[in-house]
């Protein structure tokens, strides 16, 4: 019996051809809890996207396991990326209730379940909205929207407001907690982004990197502030100690990586 | 003062506007009024009178053309040809539409076939019309296979650039809203690829227009390139001119028709394909893109 909604154990990714393979994680264990923010915290290049891809099943482990706890329909996982990739041809309505036209998701549809998603999307008086007619904000709204609508057990969000300019972000952050906690989703987010990190996560994992494996993790206690900004000194020490693990490797890329995250948290 | 500027201003716009409504008519018109003139001169001044040359005359063409129109000869003809160029298109379509499928979007199928597709491409359709006759017969199937076969290629083409140019990024979407490879075709591939499947068809016209009166000057006894070769045989030479005159005009129709119906009015397109563009796609597809496993 599958008690958490999510779990990888002894998860290992290779890339390559074989004799010449590159590690991306090995051995990587993680448990999702149910109606929690888990947040994945890493540098560039340390396996997070790819680890994502894995659980929403666009790729394959070369070893270990991913569990998803079986939810009304099948594999139950939902992903949201970087880029909202609505369809042109469609307005914002029919981009939200894209998933529904699938077999697999037949059994999430409802009478009346795209507009109430769109509504609590905010999204009511954009239905007949064209993608290339939205903002940046709104269009991976509507993104969120086409995953959320098809009911998936964990939805996972890579990178999802890395594309968007600052304020745009911290807005659609304070919204995106406001909606989990209403929907009561499961999340698992991707990020290099250590205060992003911190203002969503329930719980923050720390990824080191080739091979990528989580270092540490932390809960993070809600609503002390005084108690947030010492962790934070914590996580920003334990991340930039691991993005300069890389700088022992001859990549020479992540003393460049260790300033961007100091300038972007402080 | 300024009313009077705006007044100049006002009549200046009008005046614009009424002379790109006369350019767009006065000059087209005095196109056709030159080659007209032209025409009507070199009989006039350069044609022995009498001789079989002088029956081309534009004069004499125009008559015949609104005889022919008025006791309905020349209906039939018409008719006979359209409905081989729809027959001929729906062929040349439920060919070249898959055959694009495949060639724009499985990179090994396209790496064998691009050879053997450049070839048959290169051999002009009527010099198939011996085998199709053999093959097929008399009658209207080898004019269907000969312009099938001519306006299969800038469908299939057309397809396959447009497939080799869809975002990869579309489908892994899709795959991950657990479509099947099926509901990927009909939800992101087709509604992506619409448009340049349209230009397909438009070009496809074009040259199964230009296939369809030598295809019909074997074995059939109806079509425009029939009432062409049966007027040289009956020597009456206005009816050929007038029959040029209206397989000109409907070629002429047809592509206006095609242009307005076959080009999509609001999305569809996530941009405007160009006609080379189209033109060059088994080298595009060739270089193309990762296999999408449609």
């Amino acid at each position: 019996m599958a008690a958490y909604p999510l779990r990888v154990t002894g998860g290992t990714r290779r890339f390559g051809p074989r004799g010449r393979q590159f590690t991306v994680f090995e051995d990587l264990d993680l448990t999702v809890e149910d109606r929690e923010i888990f947040v994945l915290l890493g540098p560039s290049g340390c396996g997070k996207s790819t680890l994502l891809r894995v659980i929403a099943g666009l790729d394959d482990l070369d070893a270990g396991e991913v569990e998803v706890a079986p939810g009304k329909h099948g594999r139950d996982v939902g992903i949201v990326f970087q880029q909202p990739l609505l369809l042109p041809w469609l307005n914002v309505r029919d981009n939200v209730a894209l998933g529904l036209r699938y077999r697999a998701n037949r059994g999430a549809q409802e009478a009346g379940l795209i507009e109430e998603t769109m509504a609590e999307f905010g999204l009511g008086d954009l239905a007949g909205a064209y993608p290339d007619e939205l903002s940046g904000g709104q269009a991976q709204r509507v993104s969120l929207a086409r995953t959320v609508v098809t009911r998936p057990r964990v939805i996972l969000l890579d990178e999802p407001f890395g594309a968007l300019d600052p304020l745009t972000r911290k807005t659609l952050q304070q919204w995106l907690l406001g909606i989990q906690q209403s929907l009561g989703l499961t999340v698992v987010m991707v990020t290099h982004d250590v205060q992003e990190a911190l203002l969503l996560g329930d719980r923050v994992a720390l990824m080191s990197q080739s091979p990528g494996r989580i270092s540490r993790t932390w809960t993070l206690p809600t609503g002390e502030r005084g108690r947030q900004l010492q962790l934070r000194d914590e996580v920003l020490r334990a991340y930039a100690e691991v993005a300069s693990g890389a700088v022992a490797k001859p990549s020479g890329r992540s003393a460049g990586a260790l300033n961007e995250v100091a300038s972007s948290t402080l | 003062m300024t009313n009077a500027a705006n007044v100049t201003q006002a009549q200046g716009a009008g005046r614009e506007r009424l002379l790109g409504i006369v350019a767009a008519v006065a000059y087209p018109a005095a196109g056709v009024a030159v080659l007209l003139a032209a025409w009507w001169a070199w009989i006039e001044f350069f044609v022995e009178p009498g001789s079989f040359l002088a029956a081309f005359a534009p004069d004499k063409g125009a008559r015949a053309l609104s005889d022919l129109l008025a006791d309905g000869t020349l209906n039939r003809h018409i008719v006979s040809s359209l409905k081989r160029i729809l027959v001929g298109l729906v062929i040349a379509a439920a060919i070249g539409i898959p055959f694009g499928l495949a060639l724009g979007g499985i990179q090994t199928f396209a790496r064998a076939v691009s050879p053997v597709a450049s070839f048959v491409r290169m051999v002009s359709p009527l010099s198939w019309t011996p085998l199709a006759i053999i093959w097929f017969g008399v009658g209207d199937q080898p004019v269907y296979f000969l312009i099938a076969i001519g306006a299969v290629w800038p469908i299939a083409l057309s397809t396959a650039a447009g497939v080799a140019a869809l975002d990869q990024q579309w489908l892994m979407l899709g795959r991950s809203l657990r479509a099947t490879r099926l509901e990927l075709l009909r939800t992101i591939v087709w509604p992506g690829i619409r448009a340049d499947v349209l230009t397909g068809l438009r070009l496809a016209l074009t040259t199964a227009w230009i296939i369809l009166v030598p295809a019909e000057m074997l074995g059939v006894d109806s079509g425009l390139g029939y009432f062409i070769l049966d007027s040289r045989d009956r020597f009456a030479y206005s009816d050929l001119v007038a029959a040029i005159v209206v397989i000109g005009a409907l070629g002429f129709v047809l592509d206006r028709a095609a242009h307005y119906l076959l080009t999509p009015r609001r999305r569809g397109a996530r941009r405007i394909p160009t006609d080379t563009a189209a033109l060059d796609p088994v080298g595009g597809a060739a270089q193309g893109t990762p296999d999408y496993r449609i």
